[in-house]
């Protein structure tokens, strides 16, 4: 196992180090200059060019590339074009607020998945399982801005429950944070929780038809605890394989409920950066993503190794 | 496979009860605990001594373009600091703040100042003329992000100190402008101005000391014990949040976590005027112009008779009204209606007239041609939807026009490299300022480099007049001759003055605004809504 | 091949491997479950569903039998036709001033009322539709062309198969709306960013599906045997194969419409999309949201015309897929 995670190591930190050309480059690609937005719209040329030579765009783009890329590897990212602040801690901030939401979202997912996924393996009646498969499509197919919008109307606009968008930092006062959570994170789960709850189905039924699921209901064990005891924890399995790709989605389906709620997450902060071409902002970002996804394809190759041995001997 | 992931029994399945009753409690709590967020009205309640106040504003506070009269620094430079004088907003007359008294002799070219003398600055030194002659030495520094009144400023020639609490300034040239420099010059700590702009030390005589920044978050201020004004302000400490977006700030407004939100435009207005508990209030310097740029090396807008069509084409009024909420005048000139160039008629010039606008272009040989309309983001309402009213009146005379949305920093690089793709919509400040400022200072208008590649030696000439005429007569009369030019050659086709608003809770008294936008919390306080 | 597993985390050695495999735990391969199958994308409705039916193909009674397929076209032409034929017969265009009442609420003369420029709701919401038809139109062709291309050569060439599967993981990874945010940023926004973002996010569902579908066909008896007989590979494809992949190529069609419709509103919603004063569903919805408490009726047409169309393609290709399987 070891040797197989030894083997893929040097090629995962080499299409790491491939991808920081094009996360360096993309933004550089499109028109627009970060120093013309900062000096105001009243600058001279010359305030233009000082700026630019204030944060470092005068070099040439290797030299650019080079400090930048050797900044990371110490794990200095420099600092915002915008407010002069640490990226580190200004994306770590953000990454704090979506992991939040993200979080949140993933429990109520689970929460809502649950007693859907059961229900739609239980249910006998012809009725009852077209009106689940269709609780299912619909939490499944209205995009996220519709059922944002939706909620918004209700709980904000109608009944004002639940303030319509913005933050309060959860640790600060939960109370008020928790209430601020509520209709992004519910936005956001939807759709992961009918996923979770068709995998949950699927695997419940392959359980009932499995032998030992068979031979416990011969002994006469009721059916509730049947669930409880045999059907559930042997469908949870395959479930969390799933959970880990639902994560990912999550985060990103948090871009545009982040618009919508005004969430200062990462979403929310990759659009404002991106319109400034506030270069050190994206570029954190970006890598950020790309080492995310290259550590979660390594993390399921393995996975999948210690399922297969197969996998594990090919050269 | 599935089998070797399985979890272990047992354990599993209590720790998920565990957690569900954990998460439903906490909901709960969440939920029952008080009165939901949403239904919550502004702070208050109790007397007017003390409180905290929370503002809100979308754009970073930048601190080494103070010396601008930026958007981005309006909210919060007249809490830290004071200026020497205070424009009255009726009389257009300076009152006394930092300067108690002041004459002026000898054609404008002496001034003699007298200063307040139980003024010390938060760091607890006292405030003396020192200051005065260090601050407009620092107005008038080319340096870095020079202010809008460097011009001001650099006409002071010489200063003597005249007494403990007098400065006695000699101007090279007299000035009409002033008290504008008195008015927006915000007295900085004269031992710390160095360390001001890098934001190390930010020293003023306001009514609140700054008491930290962390960028992209807050700006925190703290009351002043020893302010000059006895008793105030009663607010213990302000915290400015930063908001990048709009949309959160006026939820904040509405669910009364903010008090003060600056500079909201578009349709989060139409939101805080539905709301009984908020109140909108327009800064009345109506000092927010916007405009449609031509860029006149494309043709046809090369040719004066297509943006003099263009102008005919517009409906302000619409603009105005559906865009703009109804705040602010149309107008076809650059001055606001307290500039000493601004005459009525010249602001009614143009209005919508579709025939005229189609003959102009009839007679300019053009029809059909296609134009491009940028605009810096694509945001609802706002720049947005005047764009949306000006395309329709391009339309609707025969101009194939459509409408390009630019991120906002190709926008401004565009703009500043004066390559915009033929017409565009922004804003402009400086029209309460003398006119000499903005034809040799405001980017539109600069005579000798513009956004719209506007060269003429006739501008150049009218811009060198206003600048160095002296007397009041001959300045109307220049003023008239650039105004006439301006309305003729339309390179700048000016729509609506507007203006600034701030939005607040009704439980917030007493505050008030500088000619200059600033907000002032002197007389702050939260009450009842 | 009841296994769900998802495709970020499938090993491209072993996706084809398991389609043809039965069920590890023992479940029969021949009686695949009734449920939907693998809807792994939240926010791309179905985006990335894996057809299983492709083993058991037999020609029996057309799809259109199905209430469901039924009632989805039904609601879906109704739509189109809307916004086709419906503008001409309205008074006002979508872009022009018709009302000196903004945000005025709905009257005989503005059914849906108006907006914050005084325009018809119902006009705008209508050329809403045309916007994301012509998406529609303009990317799912693109979609499966590529997608169904890069499919081909990785089921035909066991050399290309590894790239072309990374590419594809890779290109999974990031969720559409990600990925239009990077167009937009670098082809500026607009409807051509749109067309591309959908193609891009579209292709490598129907590659995969294309690939595994081929794959499993290869392995048929009919085909083996057409190979002993000495019928050319291309033949063997344009003639054999791929007329047996159709209903898979079909429901993935149906797909990336909702992507399309999807990913449209989306892109819009972010500012992204259709320039102004071009009228989109993502745009109104964006709009109606800084209104929503005085003219709460702004967001009622865009809200039903967008879930309707997400809704029904989705439900039409699981229709299809489930009638297909069936077979």
């Amino acid at each position: 196992m070891l040797r197989y995670l030894l083997r893929r190591l040097p090629v995962t930190a080499l299409v790491l180090l491939l991808a920081t050309v094009p996360i360096f480059a993309v933004l550089r690609m499109a028109p627009g200059d970060p120093a013309a937005t900062l000096a105001g719209p009243d600058a001279s040329p010359e305030a233009v060019a000082a700026i630019r030579h204030d944060l470092g765009l005068d070099r040439s783009l290797a030299r650019q590339y080079l400090s930048w890329l050797g900044g990371a590897l110490h794990g200095d990212f420099s600092t915002s074009f915008v407010n002069g602040a640490e990226v580190s801690g200004l994306v770590g901030r953000g990454l704090g607020n979506t992991g939040t939401l993200t979080l949140c979202a993933l429990v109520l997912a689970v929460l809502l998945a649950f007693p859907l996924g059961v229900a739609t393996a239980l249910a006998r009646t012809a009725r009852l399982r077209t009106a689940l498969s269709a609780l299912n499509v619909v939490m499944l197919a209205v995009p996220t801005y519709v059922t944002g919008v939706l909620l918004t109307m209700v709980f904000s606009g109608a009944l004002r429950l639940l303030p319509p968008g913005g933050y309060v930092p959860v640790l600060d006062d939960p109370v008020e944070g928790a209430q601020f959570l509520v209709l992004p994170s519910v936005c956001l789960a939807l759709p992961s929780a009918a996923v979770l709850a068709r995998f949950l189905a699927a695997s419940l039924q392959r359980v009932f038809h499995e032998e030992h699921y068979f031979a416990s209901r011969m002994r006469g064990l009721s059916r509730r605890r049947l669930i409880l005891r045999h059907g559930l924890p042997n469908a949870v399995g395959p479930l969390v394989t799933v959970l880990g790709i639902q994560i990912g989605h999550l985060l990103g389906g948090a871009v545009i409920v982040e618009a919508i709620f005004a969430w200062p997450g990462l979403g929310e902060a990759m659009v404002s950066s991106a319109n400034a071409r506030d270069y050190p902002m994206v570029q954190a970002m970006l890598l950020l993503a790309v080492t995310v996804f290259i550590v979660l394809q390594l993390f399921s190759d393995l996975v999948y190794a210690l399922v297969d041995p197969r996998v594990r001997e090919q050269p | 496979m599935s089998a070797i992931l399985h979890p272990p029994h047992g354990p599993g399945g209590l720790s998920r009860r565990a957690l569900l009753g954990g998460l439903g409690g906490l909901g709960a709590a969440a939920l029952a605990g008080c009165t939901p967020v949403a239904r919550q009205v502004g702070s208050g309640g109790h007397g007017r001594q003390g409180g905290s106040l929370v503002m809100a504003q979308a754009e970073e506070p930048n601190l080494p373009t103070l010396r601008q009269q930026n958007n981005s620094n309006t909210s919060w430079s007249r809490l830290v600091f004071n200026s020497l004088t205070q424009y009255d907003h009726r009389t257009y007359r300076p009152r006394p703040q930092l300067a108690t008294d002041w004459e002026l002799t000898d054609g404008g070219r002496t001034v003699v100042l007298r200063l307040r003398e139980d003024v010390t600055f938060h760091s607890g030194r006292p405030f003396g003329p020192r200051d005065v002659a260090e601050n407009i030495a620092y107005q008038a520094d080319e340096d870095g992000a020079p202010g809008q009144l460097r011009s001001a400023a650099a006409a002071v020639a010489d200063h003597s100190v005249t007494g403990r609490n007098e400065i006695t300034l000699r101007l090279a040239h007299g000035i009409t402008n002033f008290f504008d420099l008195c008015e927006i010059m915000m007295i900085v700590d004269h031992e710390s101005i160095a360390e001001l702009e890098s934001g190390e030390v930010i020293n003023g005589t306001g009514p609140f000391a700054f008491a930290g920044y962390d960028p992209g978050i807050a700006m925190r201020f703290t009351r002043n014990p020893r302010y000059w004004l006895a008793g105030r302000p009663y607010l213990d400490e302000v915290e400015l949040h930063i908001d990048s977006q709009p949309q959160a700030i006026v939820a904040s407004l509405r669910s009364g976590q903010t008090d003060v939100a600056y500079a909201l435009n578009g349709l989060s207005r139409l939101t805080v005027r539905d709301d009984d508990r908020l109140r909108l209030i327009e800064v009345d310097t109506r000092d927010a112009g916007y405009y449609v740029g031509c860029n006149v090396e494309q043709e046809p807008l090369g040719d004066k008779r297509v943006r003099q069509a263009i102008s005919w084409a517009v409906d302000r009024q619409k603009v105005l009204d559906m865009a703009l909420q109804g705040i602010g005048s149309v107008t076809s000139v650059p001055w606001t209606p307290v500039s000493p160039a601004y005459s009525r008629e010249a602001a009614g010039h143009y209005h919508q007239d579709l025939d005229r606008a189609r003959s102009l272009l009839a007679e300019a040989g053009v029809s059909g041609a296609r134009l491009e309309l940028a605009i810096s983001g694509n945001e609802p309402g706002g720049v947005r939807s005047i764009a949306e009213i000006v395309l329709d009146g391009l339309r609707a005379v025969g101009l194939d026009a459509s409408i390009t949305p630019l991120q906002p920093a190709e926008f401004q690089q565009r703009l500043g490299t004066a390559t915009l793709p033929g017409l565009w919509i922004n804003g402009h400040g400086f029209g309460q300022l003398n006119p000499a400022t903005m034809l040799n200072g405001a980017y539109p208008f600069n005579a000798a480099r513009n956004a719209s590649n506007f060269s003429d030696p006739t501008y150049l000439r009218l811009a060198e007049q206003v600048w160095t005429t002296s007397g009041q007569d001959a300045a109307r009369a220049a003023y008239a001759e650039v105004t006439d030019f301006l309305l003729d050659q339309q390179f700048v086709i000016d729509l609506v003055s507007s203006s600034v608003t701030y939005a607040t809770t009704r439980a917030l008294h007493g505050c008030a605004f500088t000619m200059f936008n600033y907000l002032v919390l002197d007389e702050a306080f939260l009450g009842e809504g | 091949m009841s296994e769900p597993t998802g495709h970020g985390a499938t090993p491209p050695e072993t996706a084809g491997g398991a389609a043809a495999a039965p069920g590890p735990a023992g479940a029969p391969a021949t009686t695949p479950p009734r449920e939907p199958h693998e809807p792994h994308e939240p926010h791309e409705p179905g985006g990335r569903h894996e057809v299983d039916g492709a083993a058991e193909r037999a020609p029996s009674r057309g799809p259109l039998r199905d209430p469901v397929v039924l009632g989805s076209l039904g609601v879906l032409v109704f739509l189109a036709l809307a916004g086709l034929i419906l503008p001409s017969l309205l008074p006002h265009g979508p872009n022009e001033l018709v009302s000196d009442r903004a945000l005025d609420g709905p009257s005989w003369g503005h059914p849906l009322g108006t907006d914050e420029l005084g325009r018809d709701l119902l006009a705008r919401v209508l050329a809403g539709i045309r916007v994301s038809l012509l998406v529609i139109v303009s990317s799912v062709p693109l979609a499966l062309a590529a997608g169904g291309l890069l499919g081909l050569f990785s089921s035909a060439s066991r050399w290309l198969d590894t790239p072309v599967q990374r590419l594809f993981d890779v290109v999974l990874a990031f969720p559409s709306l990600i990925l239009g945010l990077a167009c937009a940023a670098v082809l500026g926004s607009g409807l051509t960013s749109v067309i591309v973002t959908v193609a891009v996010a579209a292709s490598p569902v129907t590659g995969r599906v294309l690939r595994d579908a081929v794959r499993s066909q290869a392995t048929r008896d009919y085909v083996v045997s057409a190979r002993v007989l000495g019928v050319g590979t291309w033949r063997l494809y344009l003639r054999h194969i791929l007329p047996n992949c159709f209903d898979v190529v079909l429901v993935q069609a149906a797909l990336a419409c909702a992507t399309a419709v999807f990913v449209e509103g989306g892109m819009s919603f972010l500012g992204l999309g259709v320039p102004p004063p071009g009228a989109s569903l993502g745009s109104l919805l964006s709009t109606s949201l800084n209104v929503l408490t005085s003219a709460p009726f702004y967001a009622a047409g865009p809200l039903v015309v967008i879930s309707a169309l997400v809704l029904c393609f989705t439900l039409l290709s699981d229709a299809l897929n489930r009638t297909m399987a069936a077979r």
